[in-house]
Order: C-alpha cells, then sequence, then structure tokens
C-alpha cells in the first residue's frame, strides 16, 4: 500500500521551478532514501509532503489523505526532521520536549513515558535540564530528531538526518533508523551517499527538481552494469600486458593504475564494452602467453558512481554546469 | 482553545526566561512611576489620571518591543517549520503568541495598581474613575499588542518588526491631528481612529460601548491580518 503518493508535483518561486513534476511514491514499512545534489529540492519537495509550504500543481496524498485539503489529519501522522534541526535555543530540553509533545496531543502520563523513551533512545540524559542553545551540535541534532519520534508517528520524514554527527551518533542513528524499517515508514535525503546505500530499501534520485532514477540501491548499480570495468594485475612486464590486452576485441581502454597501495606487479584498469564479460578470454590470453594473471576484480560501482553519471548523463546540462562554475 | 493555551503558556515562560520582558517592566514602571510622582507632587490630587494618560505614550514603544520577538524570530530560526507540521492552525499560533504577550503585560498593569493603592492611603482617590481608566487601559494595550504581532508576521526581523510596530503605533496616536485641517468627511474619520482619543473617555470615568468595540475590532483585525500574513508567507 502507498503510504505517500507525490503526484506530478511542481513549485514554483516566481519563474524558478524548485520542483519539476516529481512524482514518486513509498509504501508503507519503507525506508526511501531521497538524494541529489544540494539545491535539487530535496528539502522543498519535504516541506511539501509536511504540509508546511502548499505545491504550485499536482497533488501529494500522505496514507491516502490529501495534504492541501487536511493539513491538520496529514500532520498528526508525520514526524518531521526539518534541515538543519531548528530549534527554540532558549528553552530546556525537558521543556521543548513537552511543548512539542504537547503540541502533538500526546496526553496524560502518556507524554511523560514518550518524552522518557525519546530521551533514553537519543541518549539525551546528559542535556536533559540543559538549555537547547547551549547544547553541541551534535546533541542539538539529536533533539531535533527525538522531537520528530514523539508519539511514534506512523511517517518519518528526516530532512539530511546525519549531517553535522561525528562517524559514531552517525552510525547510531542509521541504527535507529533501520530499527523503524518494516513498522514505520521514512523518508529521508541526504547528499552523503553511503548513508543512503547502507539504510535505504529504495532510493529516488533528483537533480534540479526532476526524477534522475528510481530504484533500489543494487538495481541502481545493475543498471548502470553495463560498462564493465575491471581491476587486473599481472606478473608481466607493463608493456606485454598493455599489448595483450589493447589487441583483445571488446575492450574499450585500458589505464594503468597509480602504484602505491601495494608493491609489487603493476595493476591496471579495464573497461570493456557494454554488456560483454570479457574475464575468460583475458584469462586465456594471459595463460597462452605463460603470464600469470594475480588478481581479476570486477569494479562494481557505488551509489556515488551511479549518482554522478545519471546528473551528468545529460551532456548539454553538464557542459552548462560548467560554465556556471567559471566565473565570467 | 487547548493549543492556544499550549502556544501562549510557552511565551510566557519564554517571557519569564529571559531577561527582555523584566527589563521592559522594570523601564516601564520606572518611567510611569515618575509620571505617578510628579502628578502627585505637582497637582496635590487624589488621582492617576494624568499617569495614566502619560503611560499610553510609553505603550507604544514598550508594545511592539515585546511582541517583536513573536512571529518574526519563528521564520528567522527556521522553528515555523516544526511548529507549523505539528497539528495546529496558523490562527491558533497568532492568537496563542498574542495571548501570552497579554498575559504578561496584564501581569504589569495589576502591579500598576500600586499607584492608586499609596494614593489612598492619604487621600480619597475616586476607585470608579481609577478602575475605569486601568480597563481602558487594559483594552488600548490589547490593541497595541495586537498590532505588535501584525508587525511581527511582516518580516523575520526582530528589529524592523519593532520599528514598523512603533511607527504604525505612533501614527495610529497622531491620525486626528490632521482631522481639524481636513474637514469632513475625512475629518471625522480619522479623529475616530485615533487610538488616544477612545481611551480619554475611560480615564474620566465613562466606560462606552462604542470605545470597547473600537479596541476590541482593532484587536480582531491585526490578529486576523497577522494570521492571513503568516499563511500567505508559506504560500508564495
Amino acid at each position: 500500500m502507498d503510504m505517500i503518493e507525490v503526484n506530478g508535483v511542481t513549485k514554483r518561486y516566481g519563474k524558478k521551478s524548485a520542483v519539476d513534476n516529481l512524482t514518486f511514491n513509498a509504501t508503507k514499512g519503507e525506508i526511501l532514501g531521497f538524494l541529489g545534489p544540494n539545491g535539487a529540492g530535496k528539502t522543498t519537495t519535504m516541506r511539501m509532503i509536511t504540509g508546511f509550504i502548499p505545491p504550485t500543481a499536482g497533488s501529494i496524498r500522505v496514507d491516502g489523505i490529501d495534504v492541501v485539503e487536511n493539513p491538520m489529519a496529514v500532520s498528526r501522522k508525520i514526524g518531521y526532521l526539518p534541515e538543519d534541526a531548528p530549534l527554540y535555543p532558549e528553552m530546556t530540553v525537558a521543556d521543548f520536549l513537552d511543548f512539542m509533545a504537547e503540541m502533538k496531543e500526546i496526553k496524560g502520563k502518556g507524554r511523560r513515558r514518550e518524552i522518557d523513551r525519546v530521551v533514553a533512545r537519543l541518549e539525551l540524559g546528559p542535556v536533559y535540564r540543559r538549555l537547547v542553545g547551549n547544547c553541541s551540535l551534535g546533541y542539538r541534532h539529536r533533539i531535533g530528531l527525538a522531537q520528530a519520534l514523539l508519539g511514534d508517528p506512523e511517517i518519518l520524514i528526516l530532512d539530511e538526518p546525519t549531517s553535522g554527527l561525528d562517524p559514531r551518533q552517525r552510525l547510531e542513528i542509521r541504527d535507529l533508523i533501520r530499527d523503524l524499517a518494516g513498522r514505520r515508514t521514512v523518508i529521508l535525503s541526504s547528499h552523503v551517499l553511503p548513508e543512503v546505500q547502507q539504510t535505504c530499501e529504495r532510493v529516488v534520485i533528483i537533480n534540479e527538481g526532476r526524477l534522475v532514477a528510481e530504484d533500489t540501491p543494487s538495481g541502481l548499480a545493475a543498471r548502470l552494469q553495463g560498462q564493465s570495468i575491471l581491476r587486473i594485475q599481472v606478473r608481466a612486464p607493463v608493456e606485454d600486458t598493455l599489448r595483450l590486452l589493447e589487441d583483445l576485441p571488446g575492450i574499450v581502454a585500458v589505464k594503468r593504475d597509480a602504484d602505491g597501495r601495494n608493491a609489487g606487479p603493476p595493476s591496471f584498469t579495464v573497461e570493456m564494452e557494454p554488456n560483454r564479460d570479457l574475464r575468460e578470454d583475458i584469462f586465456f590470453r594471459f595463460a597462452e602467453s605463460n603470464l600469470p594473471i594475480l588478481e581479476m576484480t570486477p569494479v562494481g560501482f557505488s551509489l556515488e558512481d551511479i549518482f554522478l553519471q545519471l546528473i551528468t548523463e545529460d551532456p548539454e546540462r553538464a557542459q552548462e554546469d560548467r560554465r556556471e562554475v567559471i566565473p565570467s | 482553545m487547548r493549543k492556544i493555551w499550549i502556544v501562549a503558556k510557552r511565551e510566557l515562560m519564554t517571557y519569564l526566561q529571559t531577561p527582555m520582558a523584566y527589563a521592559l517592566m522594570a523601564g516601564f514602571l520606572m518611567i510611569t512611576g515618575y509620571f505617578f510622582s510628579m502628578s502627585l507632587l505637582g497637582s496635590r490630587a487624589a488621582s492617576v489620571q494624568s499617569m495614566l494618560g502619560n503611560a499610553g505614550l510609553i505603550l507604544v514603544f514598550v508594545a511592539p518591543i515585546l511582541t517583536m520577538r513573536l512571529l518574526a524570530d519563528e521564520d528567522r530560526q527556521g522553528t515555523s517549520e516544526i511548529l507549523f507540521t505539528t497539528p495546529v492552525s496558523v490562527g491558533q499560533v497568532v492568537v496563542g503568541k498574542f495571548a501570552g504577550a497579554l498575559m504578561i503585560m496584564t501581569a504589569l498593569l495589576l502591579i500598576m495598581l500600586v499607584f492608586p493603592l499609596v494614593v489612598d492611603q492619604f487621600g480619597n482617590p475616586d476607585w470608579g474613575v481609577v478602575l475605569s481608566g486601568y480597563f481602558g487601559f487594559w483594552l488600548m494595550m490589547t490593541a497595541f499588542l495586537a498590532a505588535g504581532v501584525f508587525t511581527s508576521s511582516l518580516t523575520d526581523s526582530q528589529l524592523v518588526a519593532g520599528v514598523a510596530g512603533v511607527a504604525l503605533l505612533l501614527l495610529l496616536w497622531v491620525i486626528d491631528w490632521a482631522a481639524g485641517s481636513l474637514g469632513a468627511p475625512i475629518g471625522p474619520i480619522l479623529a475616530r481612529l485615533s487610538i488616544t482619543n477612545h481611551f480619554v473617555e475611560f480615564n474620566r470615568g465613562i466606560i462606552d460601548t462604542k470605545n470597547i468595540v473600537f479596541y476590541l475590532s482593532l484587536t480582531f483585525g491585526f490578529l486576523f491580518l497577522g494570521t492571513r500574513i503568516v499563511e500567505s508567507r508559506r504560500w508564495r
């Protein structure tokens, strides 16, 4: 069942489109990664899903309820961590969480319990009586997250939940989000790719407000597996290796890797034509010449490679981007 | 109603935990105390009329400084994003914030009752006139605070909100000056708009419904405008 349906949504500020005809969905219990470079429209989209700003065109449904028509009902289902976790600096952590819990209509004894739960879950005990404004950035971010988790909402919208955290805290947040998998629907945005790769079941990539790709992390990788790349290490003179490889039909390019990582015979990166597996051909060719292959590894694409490739796929736009970088 | 109270309670707590409200209240009491002593020494009359009349002008400055933070800061800090994504309407937030400020100022006005109590020790003030004056002052304060909430909705800068609030109230304070020279039909309308004229009658001991209605409609009008502006900022 679709928990969140974003349907042909456009958001324009004046003439500029921040989000342009975007369509995707998130099913119940899914952890969806929302990926894109800075300024791609991630934050704008998340604000529209939470009902904070209305779309210029298109519709958003949360658990079947239209966000624009019934924002109150939608806000009861969503826990939201905005970008940079804005908080009231002049309140103590205790007062702040109590205020947010009251606003979220958590009443009576349940409120105390809920606050204790999120304080324990995010380890806010040491700063509980402190002013929010005096807490470190890492704590402030966790306070923001604690606020979003209050009331155990069905849906969590987390805008850059791990930015500004140290690696250990990042790991903890990642565990926390993974804990929610299956029970709660989570959309989290990031421009840190391994983050998404490790926590999300499905990834939506947007660039300049438009959908670029939507798939599982491994599905995205498979989609681009077409151009296979091998790393190969042979005990042989460099010239011989280069000659043998370049002669082989189906090989696009051979590049000698920079030495340094490990001493010993040089290694090479071999790019093959799309959808051709030449590993056996390479093996026999070197075997015929009595040159032993020490290592041959298919190089998998990281999400990072895919991401870069997807957003620069349009060569014209890539050109434009480059031109923008050079100050005129 | 519950949501309004939650928002109001938070604003009240913030006022009580930060120095701004204390500084404003202390300053206000100091200046009104000075007005009170001077009029008492000068006229030797058992009344607080002159003190209340002058205090109105100080309120023109104090009310917008107290309210300038209310909506402007939510936008500047980005906290409007967590606030308005909870199940609450813009109207509830605006009214709640206004109510928080009104509670603080009402407390201040109650403290100011010390002046007639002092007079009462040594003379016989007309308590009817005193209470009518204080009631009128409270109504005027309500309208001033609503105007301050309104200017706070216009911008995300506290300073701009405060300056705009003072300017708006000063204009309403002196607007009837033009009445004499303009003549009908504009003149009488401007005279009616003056926020001081309506208070003068309360301060003389006359409680007239048309004056109550004036301040209440000003309050509702400003709060309504403030709500609309906060809503429209997000629709842009």
